[in-house]
């Protein structure tokens, strides 16, 4: 299960941007995981829970907003949602096509005293 | 209560360890392979046919990530190459940190070649980055084709696919062209290369695509 690799280093992320801002207590936290990022949110939401514990972060909100994928194709100049990772361009079928979202895992913010 | 905007990779430390591991390895030289696959797909195997075939014209190091076991790594230490072992003790994947750690432990002056054998496992190894030149993932056609349609992202970021074990094709339910076609619509880029660890066959055709990509890495 790799999103406790995913977690344990987003953790380690907060803890260190929490100190630099001086925070004492973590509140809310929100990431962007995006579909394609192979990461689920609900085991993401498991390890976190087991993972903060001891840590400033305890109790804190940990909201995984989930990104869609989508592709863009230079052909026909359209953007459209990307189905099972395959990024067929649905007006002209071609198959070379810019991914432009899908692949998010950061976190993006977070909140505390 | 203060709200801080942070934006920030989550894998970021492994990016910037990878980057300097990445570094390293070009200073030194070196074309690296990261080879990904489930378990049991045989690419152990495919390894120990490439290097019997490479070894002497290419100096190889290889970088064994295991579970628990050295089994693998002493079945290419027999070949008479550098080998470091790493055993993730149940982590599923190879980070960045591990692959310092390993690079600590060879002598880089004398490789050309590192193949890192990733941990067997068709979903984790793909998010964490290496520093690698190449990925190749290994498909075996006793695991069905409906894997690439399953896990597409190690398939997406493959320079080469290989389907191993062919020579079993008429005894399993693997669809080729159902495969093939897979993978054209996941990565149309990716070269496809069929092979047997029994009859031989595809490993001249890897052997040879590899030697062409460490000359233009490496020219002489
Ligand atoms: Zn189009």
């Amino acid at each position: 299960m790799h999103e406790a690799a995913i977690v344990e280093s987003a953790l380690e992320l907060i803890l260190a941007k929490a100190e630099e801002h001086h925070l004492t207590k973590i509140r809310r936290i929100t990431a962007k995981v995006g579909e394609l990022s192979g990461a689920l949110p609900e085991a993401m939401q498991f390890v976190f829970l087991n993972a903060s514990q001891g840590t400033i972060a305890e109790g804190s909100d940990f909201i995984i907003e989930q990104v869609e994928a989508t592709a863009s194709c230079g052909s026909c100049d359209i953007t459209f949602p990307i189905r099972f990772y395959h990024p067929v361009c649905p007006s002209c079928g071609g198959l070379d096509n810019q991914v432009l979202t899908g692949y998010e895992l950061y976190i993006d913010t977070m909140e505390g005293d | 209560m203060s709200s801080i905007k942070v934006v920030t990779n989550i894998l970021k430390v492994n990016d910037e360890l990878t980057r300097e591991n990445k570094k390293l390895m070009n200073q030194k030289g070196l074309y690296v392979i990261n080879l990904m696959s489930s378990p049991g797909s045989g690419k152990t195997s495919i390894l120990e046919k490439v290097i019997a075939r490479l070894k002497n014209e290419v100096k190889i190091a290889v970088i064994e990530g295991d579970l628990y076991t050295t089994k693998d790594a002493e079945r290419i230490e027999a070949h008479g190459v550098q080998v470091v072992q790493i055993n993730t003790e149940g982590g599923c994947h190879l980070d960045g940190q591990m692959i310092r750690n390993a690079l600590s432990h060879l002598n880089l002056e004398e490789t050309n070649l590192l193949i890192i054998e990733n941990v067997g496992n068709l979903i984790c190894p793909a998010s964490f980055e290496l520093g690698e030149d190449l990925i190749i993932t290994v498909l075996s056609t006793t695991e069905g084709n409906d894997k690439p349609q399953k896990y597409p992202r190690m398939f997406e970021k493959s320079g080469i696919v290989i389907l191993n074990k062919v020579d079993l094709v008429p005894y399993t339910n693997f669809n080729k062209d159902e495969f093939h076609k897979d993978i054209q619509e996941i990565n149309p880029k990716a070269n496809i290369i069929e092979t047997s660890c029994v009859t031989g066959q595809g490993i001249d055709e890897l052997c040879s695509w590899l030697k062409e990509k460490i000359s233009i890495s490496n020219p002489v």
